[in-house]
């Protein structure tokens, strides 16, 4: 009978997203592996963005699709985890295992005192509070004269690795991207198998009965939205390191908004919509862009096309908690 | 710091709350009687300015360039809203994010693709950029004191024909409980064309109005669409009389912040620490102002939907 | 006799000018089925409400096997063995039968760091779900994703996952709503067989699943307790028979509630 238990409670679409995600993750490195190969960096550094923005696409789809949040700050944390890059690597501490855990640390900290006060709504109101915060930060950084004020400034040095400078070359850094990418990818499919995961997912469907349960549906909200900021910052560091520069671009609510664009886009939840969307978004702009300058154009009237002509399954499904304001 | 200098700023701000009134306005019916979040409002706000600009240079004429310019920004408007809008308002509010973001993108980079990158002109007419003396040592740009006048008259007939007429009646009950006009058997689309367009044009107006005062280029619609999402949310999702009252609130403390904040904070924290932090405080105010708003009242100040 | 479970002591609760809910006092005693009824907008399910959690009252304080939980939210309830089984079915709808009560069960587990312990392949989680569904005759269908279950299928998943909490007080709030007659029966059954192990309180307006289970009945009338006693006392209670009795049984001969 335990045999019959355990296939019942395992989640089969996990396994299938492991596999596809692990598919895409592989192509990733294909494409990598042939830039080089052909000798193209041009291409090289563009994979190298790609795998960039899907962790950070990753981080706001966890948010979005496992906790029903919608983040409208989500530049926030990643442009905390970028100027803590600059930061620490201009006062010559460029290792990534500092740099990583100090981003991820510091961005979970702003994300556990902003949360509960944006956590006491939903909805619009939520939507808003997380864009009021991440502006806020956004002005910090504008202020941040010393370190170049509203232009921003020049990464001292890229970062390292105990003592390796695997980032030296934009196909390591492409390919350390990846490779986290994989890491993300694997902890998120931990993270559903867990009582969390389990919990989590039920409190998107309905948490009522999540709360009737005995869970206090707020504190799962948060431990997400905080598990969500520290992963955006870690795409922070490796996107100081990508553009070899920091400035407060990176918290302009442009951003946030983009990569919802992009979460939503690629289908909430899922690491290959992820990844083609991000793919979808920075080749538009390169190829596009090539052409003319007006490639946002082009950009906009995709988004639209695809937005009206696709089916409605997807709304009835994340329409769930964003139904207004709760007083 | 002297008194009249305040009393200018006050009235700055009271001159940009209009400007976001008129635009919150729209933004806060169409929300609240349809439940659709609409980040293209602020596009009507751009058209507004440049179709105006535009009709003003070609008859030489503000009056005439005035009506022909609202007209075809709401013309525009409504079929923004039979193209795209009205297939959106059944969807997600994430996918109506996700639309009318890229809706955003395809009117900025067609004002840019028309009219040119750089900011174009556009100044008030002649006869009313002068000076009005409010006192008789205290003088304020004519412009802005009609801005004023024309933000109290637009905010005076909503409320007349929210209160007054069937239609009024018809969207407080749209955004209170839906059923119940399903009920009464009116075609709620058609009512949300209507106060789609009427709020298309509010916002056209306030572009047409602004415009004089900003520079007129394609993305001046991006922020003053951010501005009214937060005067709508703290006013009250829903609630005109709430938008009204939180635009002023959220125009004066930012125009208020501006002027005032690094002097203020140079006599706290020293000049060169002012300098640097002043301006950053001074944007940063209208969102610690909303942040505090929501902690101790998460519905608004004039929630639509009452007290549960 | 023992302490009670649950007591009520002088619940006061309005909404503006409208009292719905009058200084209400009641008791329920270990095993007990106490049946709560009353006609249509007597304030039963404002009152069930206030007992779980969802409504504070304004007054007056609920006390759960000796402790007052007045100020307590709902999940801190539950957690002390309050379990509350909804008007309209509410179960997590993608999960089969069986991931609903394994999450039932974590529910009631304390510690912070036992939520990163996995739970989809957790045999002891998955051996005490199938062990609470077996109770609610579901055993067989524990593999089944619960919107494909029957509606009285998922009436009895929620009493298997109120069961898997080994809660103190069941709060049944009209269980047999919106099930057909074939499977109130089996419904009704069921819960008499739970009865002895469990309190529970109960509000339904099938008076015949009423007067089959309930050990002892109060009457709520415009917020107010009429009448507390046995079924035999509320039956043979000219007042209860004028107030609701007539009533019900108009509705339930004349079809729609």
């Amino acid at each position: 009978m335990n045999d019959m238990n355990r296939a019942a409670v395992v989640n089969p679409a996990l396994k299938q997203d492991l596999l596809t995600g692990f598919a895409v993750i592989g192509a990733l490195f294909a494409a990598l592996a042939t830039a080089q190969i052909a000798g193209a960096p041009y291409l090289t550094s563009l994979i190298g963005r790609i795998a960039i923005t899907s962790i950070a696409a990753l981080s706001l789809s966890f948010l979005i699709g496992q906790a029903g949040l919608v983040s409208f700050g989500h530049a926030a944390p990643i442009g905390i985890g970028a100027y803590v890059a600059l930061m620490l690597a201009a006062g010559g501490t460029t290792d990534l295992s500092i740099q990583l855990s100090a981003a991820f640390i510091l961005a979970a900290l702003i994300a556990l005192i902003t949360g509960p006060i944006a956590l006491k709504t939903r909805g619009v109101t939520f939507i808003m509070l997380t864009l009021a915060f991440a502006q806020m930060f956004f002005y910090v950084a504008s202020s941040l004269v010393s370190w170049g004020g509203d232009d921003g400034m020049a990464l001292a040095q890229r970062s390292t690795l105990f003592g390796y400078q695997i980032l030296r070359t934009d196909a390591m850094l492409a390919a350390f991207s990846i490779a986290l990418l994989a890491v993300i990818l694997l902890a998120n499919t931990w993270m559903a198998h867990t009582r969390f995961g389990l919990v989590l997912k039920a409190m998107t469907e309905n948490e009522r009965r999540v709360a009737a349960n005995g869970f206090e549906v707020n504190h799962f909200l948060l431990y997400a939205f905080v598990i969500a900021a520290g992963v955006a910052a870690v795409s922070g560091v490796l996107l100081a390191n990508q553009a070899n520069y920091v400035s407060p671009a990176y918290l302009n609510w442009h951003r946030s908004g983009e990569l919802i664009v992009i979460v939503v886009l690629g289908g909430v939840g899922r690491l290959p919509g992820a990844v083609l969307a991000s793919a979808l978004v920075i080749l538009f702009e390169e190829f596009l862009g090539h052409y003319t300058e007006y490639w946002k154009l082009g950009l906009g009237l995709t988004i639209v096309a695809i937005v009206l002509l696709r089916g409605r399954d997807l709304g009835a499904f994340f329409g769930v908690r964003n139904q207004g304001a709760r007083p | 710091m002297n008194s009249s200098l305040v009393l200018l700023q006050l009235l700055n701000g009271l001159q940009l709350g209009m400007v976001l009134f008129l635009v919150a306005a729209g933004l806060t019916l169409v929300f609240g009687v349809m439940d659709f979040i609409n980040l293209a409002h602020g596009v009507q706000y751009t058209l507004g300015a440049y179709l105006t600009a535009a009709s003003t240079a070609y008859f030489a004429n503000f009056g005439i360039g005035l009506i022909v310019g609202l007209a075809s920004a709401a013309v525009l408007g409504y079929l923004l809203e039979l193209l795209v809008f009205r297939v959106l308002t059944s969807r997600s509010h994430l996918e109506q994010v996700l639309g009318t973001f890229g809706v955003i993108l395809i009117v900025t980079d067609a004002m840019k693709l028309i009219f040119g990158p750089a900011p174009i002109s556009f100044s008030a007419p002649e006869a009313l950029s002068g000076m009005v003396m409010l006192t008789p040592t205290l003088a304020y740009p004519l412009w802005r004191m009609l801005i004023i006048l024309a933000g109290v008259g637009v905010a005076l007939l909503l409320w007349l024909l929210v209160a007054r007429t069937r239609i009024g009646m018809l969207v407080r009950a749209g955004s209170t409980d839906r059923e119940i006009v399903d009920l009464m058997g009116v075609n709620i689309d058609r009512l949300f064309v209507l106060v789609f367009v009427f709020g298309a044009l509010l916002a056209a107006f306030a572009g047409a109005m602004a415009g004089p005062l900003i520079s007129v280029e394609p993305t001046m619609g991006d922020n003053i669409v951010i501005l009214a999402f937060v005067v709508i949310v703290v006013g009250g999702i829903g609630s005109v009389r709430g938008a009204f009252f939180a635009a002023i609130l959220i125009g004066v403390v930012d125009v208020l912040g501006r002027a005032f904040a690094t002097t203020l904070l140079k006599s706290v924290i020293g000049a060169s620490a002012a300098t640097a932090a002043g301006p950053a405080l001074a944007s940063m105010l209208i969102y610690i102002l909303m942040v505090l708003i929501l902690m101790a009242r998460p519905a608004g100040l004039f929630s639509a939907s009452g007290a549960t | 006799m023992s302490d009670p479970v649950l007591e009520l002591e002088h619940l006061q609760m309005h909404f503006g000018a409208l009292h719905v809910t009058r200084d209400v006092s009641i008791e329920v005693r270990p095993g007990e089925v106490h049946a709560l009824i009353g006609p249509n907008g007597a304030g039963k399910t404002t009152l069930i409400s206030q007992i779980s959690g969802q409504l504070q009252p304004h007054s007056g304080s609920v006390i759960l096997a000796g402790e007052n939980i007045t100020q307590l939210s709902v999940a801190e309830r539950a957690r002390r063995g309050l379990s509350r089984v909804f008007q309209i079915s509410n179960v997590i709808q993608s999960y089969s039968a069986l991931a609903n009560v394994v999450l039932a069960i974590i529910g009631t587990e304390d510690g912070v760091w036992w939520r990163w312990r996995p739970a989809l392949s957790d045999t002891s989680l998955a051996d005490r779900a199938m062990n609470a569904l077996a109770q609610v005759g579901l055993a067989d269908k524990a593999q089944s994703i619960a919107s494909d279950l029957s509606y009285g299928e998922r009436r009895a998943l929620e009493l298997a996952i109120t069961l898997a909490q080994n809660p103190r007080l069941l709060l049944l709030d009209e269980p047999m709503a919106g099930v057909g007659r074939e499977e109130s029966g089996a419904l009704t059954k069921l819960l008499a067989s739970l009865k002895g192990r469990v309190s529970m309180l109960l509000i339904e307006h099938d008076m015949n699943a009423v007067f089959a289970l309930a050990d002892r009945l109060t009457v709520l009338i415009g917020g107010a307790v009429a009448l507390t006693g046995p079924p035999a006392e509320i039956k043979a209670s000219p007042l209860v028979r004028q107030a609701y009795l007539g009533e019900e049984i108009q509705a339930a001969t004349g079809g729609a509630a």
